[in-house]
């Protein structure tokens, strides 16, 4: 409708009678300014939800920040001492546990290197060190292992079914409970006490002080380069342990609680129940090995790699797990285990998928895989029938090699 | 006019109101009076601010720099007060597809301030009078996605009519309505502002606005360029318009007063029509028609304003930044 | 203005639709698995799914972890986008706001429908599967004749019907918590743009990005913070006696979503210039 051309040559009239053309309003003050300006108070709501939210997290990072230094001061080596006596302690605690051991998954012991490769979440009601119950908490279930005297009773809400263990046996699989800021730092501690400790500057953990060790492994051959551990200052209990390789100044294992009570739990809660519907068995402790378990192995030497074998106690001696050694003292042990030959040779596959670097044996065929923290070979059989070996430790791979190499060629009887 | 005491009468006074989008300034420093009891038409091409400035009115868009009052108050700062004494339709109506008019009605209606008080029972009155009004007594239960666009445009209008408003802000208010809804709701409008209500319409429809306002402003490129009386505005132009059939003896006669002659229509520069066909008479010049000149709200817009902001022309920087609107203004 | 928000959300036919679905899968699900009681092994599937089959009182915790990871965000974030952009792109926000309605006012409201929409879906998923999964399953082994017996914990314990019933509130309320934090985000995203498929859109951007970071071990510093950190949270209250810790976290964290959410909303919305 408006045409430019047409705007402009009317311009021109325009200017020539532009006299009568004018606004009558005679503008003045209409009101103060200062509420109209938006920008102002635009920035001004903005900065006050950023300082709301900054204080939200504030208050959230906060709540955990700072040591409460009080309480008693001690050397490093009392705080030794108390940590390693603090088993009668009652609490109930929650705490999480962060692997990042990066161990490919070894047949039949997918549950273990889970524990070592991710974070689990943990609850414990310990009342003493033969009355507890530690609950790994799964995404959507829960196993919860109770102790009551020597009976060990295994709830797995996945299997529906409660597991009553009879007897004990020396040596077992890693599970959750051992990977309790208590458990671990006492089991650590206590296979290394000549180490030397130092002090660590104190910190504040679930909602307690706890004072800082640090335990230096002296023997060479350890992957295990320091434990940190942090203990809570009145009872000694470990609240938090840090384990980092000798290569590797990121720790590779943290377990921590994020909430502890250090009263001893309801009675109630000690006591494993079977819902209706669900199932109910008895084993034997040494059965839990289940598929790993070998027909006749042959039994470990006593001498490997230039370690003595280690002698187990317990009420039935050493030959409740057939075929299984412990070698080696302090931090620096590793593990004999014989596996199926089925077995093996799947977990030489999967180590070798994984990186796994091959060994030269006299006989057959071995694999060796390192992380930061553990090492481990695994030795298949040379033919048929033949069985195989696992060997893991935290000792340097060079020593299992050695292991491996000086274990005896075995024929099938 | 001033802020003391006068200002009341002023339902509308802004000063220096300013709103840029970004680098695009699309209300410049308006300084804009709107006297209590008018009928004001608001002119200007597409993209002119006219939009802008009347949502900056309603505190939906806050100014960049100036001040503005509406009923004596300033905006935005007592909206809660001015706002209720209002009745605005915003470029186009608008309402809930889903629900009839009826109840877009009643929901708008108790949306707002006292929506669950003393005003809650006459709700139903006032909705059903606001529909009458605008001749939507007899709408069924239909959902307001199937209107028709003129029914649309009468429920946006009885929406702005729900609470009685002192003044009414009417943005393109005959949109989409046929020649008689136009008519009505130019008799509806009058009607209200009879009755005391000043009624602001803005629209693009020099028609519209001619037929129903008594005082106009014009907007080009966000610049307030004009705003008067209608009847000034129209003024005579001391120029007269006389058809005759001797067209050559009025010449004659006149001597020198005609500047055009088009056929048997002479332009006269003359100020008295009625002394001007005296003289005519007297001198034996017959006269067919006889007019005093005035301008045509359609020659002052076009010299006004620029082009619109939707043409674009090749070699133009800005739509509607064209010379001949730089020229013409103040 | 708080009434007319909800009479207006209650009318509208696309939030039933939603309601609907949700409640449709959990019963799609409860009916293939009790036509072929191929429960999932174990350790697999949805939580709770391996134990429905075996007593129907628990349907409703596996149909709120069922619709929980994607349905449920996904209809909150099509409600709560379209809060403020849907009256923007329809014109009636314009309407609304020189009514008058305050804009403070106007975001509370959306809020709030929000937070009755969210209830309400919850709360309808968990009464529906109630029924369905009982239907379907039964009462479980050892219930009263004709009535709602135990069922198991996950920690094995028996919890009673009464134990269970308070169980499943909380549940529904800190469920509805969660998301509502999901709501408050999208109503903020909601005032930044006049395009509800935009908002709706931001929001399970949010969602899949903070799914996709809380794997990873890099991101564990920022994990605690993440909207969907705390989701899972809920199944803690199925374990005897209740683990509370991770429930505090999640409830101090989606409320402080919800409050840093809606204040951002506010500082957008309370001085947005309106030209919708």
């Amino acid at each position: 409708m408006h045409d430019g051309d047409q705007g402009r040559d009317l311009g021109r009239t325009q200017r020539a009678c532009g006299g009568s053309v004018h606004t009558t309003s005679t503008p003045g003050p209409v009101a103060s300014s200062d509420d109209m300006v938006a920008a102002h108070r635009f920035s001004r709501r903005w900065l006050l939800v950023a300082a709301g939210a900054a204080a939200l997290v504030g208050l959230g990072v906060a709540r955990d920040a700072p040591p409460a230094g009080a309480g008693p001061d001690r050397t490093p080596e009392q705080w030794r001492t108390l940590l390693l006596g603090s088993a009668a302690q009652p609490y109930v605690g929650y705490a999480l546990s962060r692997g990042r051991l990066g161990l490919p998954d070894l047949p039949q012991l997918e549950q273990v290197t889970e524990l070592l490769a991710s974070t689990t979440r943990i609850r414990a009601f310990v009342a003493g060190p033969d009355r507890w119950r530690v609950d790994e908490l799964t995404p959507a279930g829960e196993r919860g292992t109770y102790r009551l005297g020597d009976v060990d009773a295994v709830w797995d809400f996945g299997a529906n079914q409660l597991t009553r263990v009879i007897g004990t046996t020396p040596v077992r699989l890693p599970r959750a409970a051992d990977l309790l800021p208590p458990e671990l730092a006492r089991r650590l501690v206590g296979l290394a006490p000549g180490d030397s400790v130092s002090a660590l500057p104190a910190r504040r953990i679930a909602h307690h002080s706890a004072a800082g060790v640090r335990v230096t492994p002296r023997d060479p051959d350890t992957t295990i380069g320091r434990v940190d551990i942090w203990v809570e200052r009145s009872s000694g209990l470990p609240l938090r342990v840090e384990v980092a390789a000798r290569d590797d100044p990121a720790p590779v294992l943290i377990t921590e609680f994020r909430d502890v009570d250090l009263t001893a739990p309801d009675a109630g809660v000690l006591v494993p129940a079977v819902p209706p519907g669900a199932g109910s068995v008895r084993t034997q402790a040494a059965d839990l090995t289940g598929a790993l378990r070998v027909r006749d192995p042959a039994s470990p030497p006593d001498r490997l790699a230039g370690r003595d074998r280690v002698r187990l106690g317990g009420p039935g001696g050493s030959d409740e797990l057939p075929g299984v050694g412990l070698y080696g003292t302090g931090l620096a042990g590793f593990a004999l285990i014989p596996l199926p030959g089925r077995v093996a040779r799947r977990a030489i596959d999967g180590a070798t998928g994984a990186g796994g670097v091959p060994v030269a044996v006299p006989d057959g065929v071995a694999v060796r895989l390192s992380t930061p923290l553990m090492s481990v070979v695994i030795r298949g059989g040379a033919g048929r029938g033949r069985g195989g070996v696992l060997l893991v430790g935290t000792v340097a791979p060079e020593v299992l090699e050695q292991a491996a190499r000086e274990l005896p060629v075995r024929r099938r009887a | 006019m001033s802020v003391d005491g006068a200002a009341i009468t002023d339902v509308i006074a802004t000063d220096g109101l300013t709103k840029r989008f970004g680098r695009v300034t699309a209300v410049d420093s308006v300084d804009l009076r709107i006297p209590e009891g008018v009928r004001f038409g608001l002119l200007g091409p597409n993209g002119s601010g006219k939009t802008t400035l009347v949502r900056m009115l309603l505190g939906l868009v806050h100014p960049t720099s100036g001040a503005m009052e509406v009923l004596g108050r300033s905006m935005p700062r007592h909206a809660a007060w001015v706002l209720p004494q209002i009745g605005a339709l915003v470029e186009s109506p608008a309402a809930w597809g889903h629900l009839s008019g009826r109840a877009n009605l009643r929901l708008l209606d108790a949306a707002g301030p006292g929506g669950l008080g003393r005003l809650r029972r006459d709700r139903r009155a006032r909705v059903e009078q606001a529909l009458e009004r605008v001749g939507l007594a007899g709408i069924d239960r239909r959902p307001v996605r199937a209107y028709s666009l003129g029914m649309r445009q009468r429920l946006g209008i009885a929406a702005a009519l729900l609470r009685a408003p002192r003044l009414l802000l009417l943005d393109e208010p005959t949109n989409g309505l046929d020649p008689r809804g136009i008519h009505e709701m130019r008799a509806l409008f009058t009607e209200l502002n009879d009755a005391g209500t000043t009624v602001v319409l803005s629209s693009h429809l020099l028609s519209e606005v001619e037929a129903l306002c008594t005082r106009v402003g014009v907007m080009d490129a966000g610049r307030l360029v004009l705003s008067q009386d209608l009847d000034a505005l129209r003024a005579p132009t001391g120029r007269v318009l006389l058809r005759t059939p001797d067209p050559a003896t009025a010449v004659a006669v006149l001597d020198g007063r005609v500047e055009r002659r088009s056929g048997d229509v002479l332009t006269v520069r003359h100020d008295d029509p009625a002394a001007l066909n005296a003289q005519l008479v007297a001198n034996g010049v017959r006269v067919s028609a006889l007019e005093a000149q005035r301008r045509s709200l359609e020659q002052v817009m076009l010299e006004l304003t620029g082009a619109g902001a939707d043409r674009v022309d090749r070699g133009r920087g800005t739509p509607g930044a064209g010379a001949p609107a730089g020229e013409v203004r103040r | 203005m708080i009434a007319v928000e909800l009479r207006m959300m209650l009318r509208r036919p696309r939030v039933w639709l939603c309601w609907a679905l949700l409640c449709a899968l959990p019963a799609l699900v409860a009916v293939l698995l009790a036509a072929t009681r191929l429960a999932p092994p174990p350790g697999r599937g949805g939580a709770f799914l391996s134990a429905v089959v075996a007593n129907g009182q628990l349907f409703p915790a596996a149909a709120l972890a069922l619709v929980l990871p994607v349905f449920l965000p996904i209809t909150v974030a099509i409600v709560a986008g379209d809060a403020v952009a849907g009256e923007a792109s329809a014109g009636t926000l314009r309407y609304l706001l020189v009514r008058p309605v305050g804009r403070l006012r106007l975001l509370a409201a959306k809020l709030l429908s929000v937070a009755v929409f969210v209830l309400l879906a919850v709360l309808l998923v968990t009464a529906t599967s109630y029924g369905v999964g009982v239907a379907a399953f039964g009462f479980g082994p050892d219930a009263a004749v004709g009535g709602a017996g135990g069922i198991a914990s996950l920690s094995g314990a028996v919890l009673t019907p009464f134990d269970l019933l308070l169980r499943t509130a909380i549940t529904v309320g800190y469920l509805a918590l969660c998301m509502l934090a999901l709501g408050a985000v999208g109503l903020f995203f909601s005032t930044l743009t006049d395009s509800p498929p935009a908002a709706t859109l931001g929001v399970l951007a949010l969602v899949v990005a903070g799914a996709a970071l809380q794997p990873l071990d890099a991101a564990a510093a920022i994990e605690p913070f993440l909207p969907t950190a705390h989701w899972l949270a809920w199944i803690d209250l199925y374990r005897d006696p209740i683990l509370w810790e991770d429930l505090r976290a999640g409830i101090e964290v989606q409320a402080g979503y919800v409050l840093v959410a809606f204040g951002a909303a506010w500082a957008n919305f309370a001085t947005k210039d309106i030209t919708s």
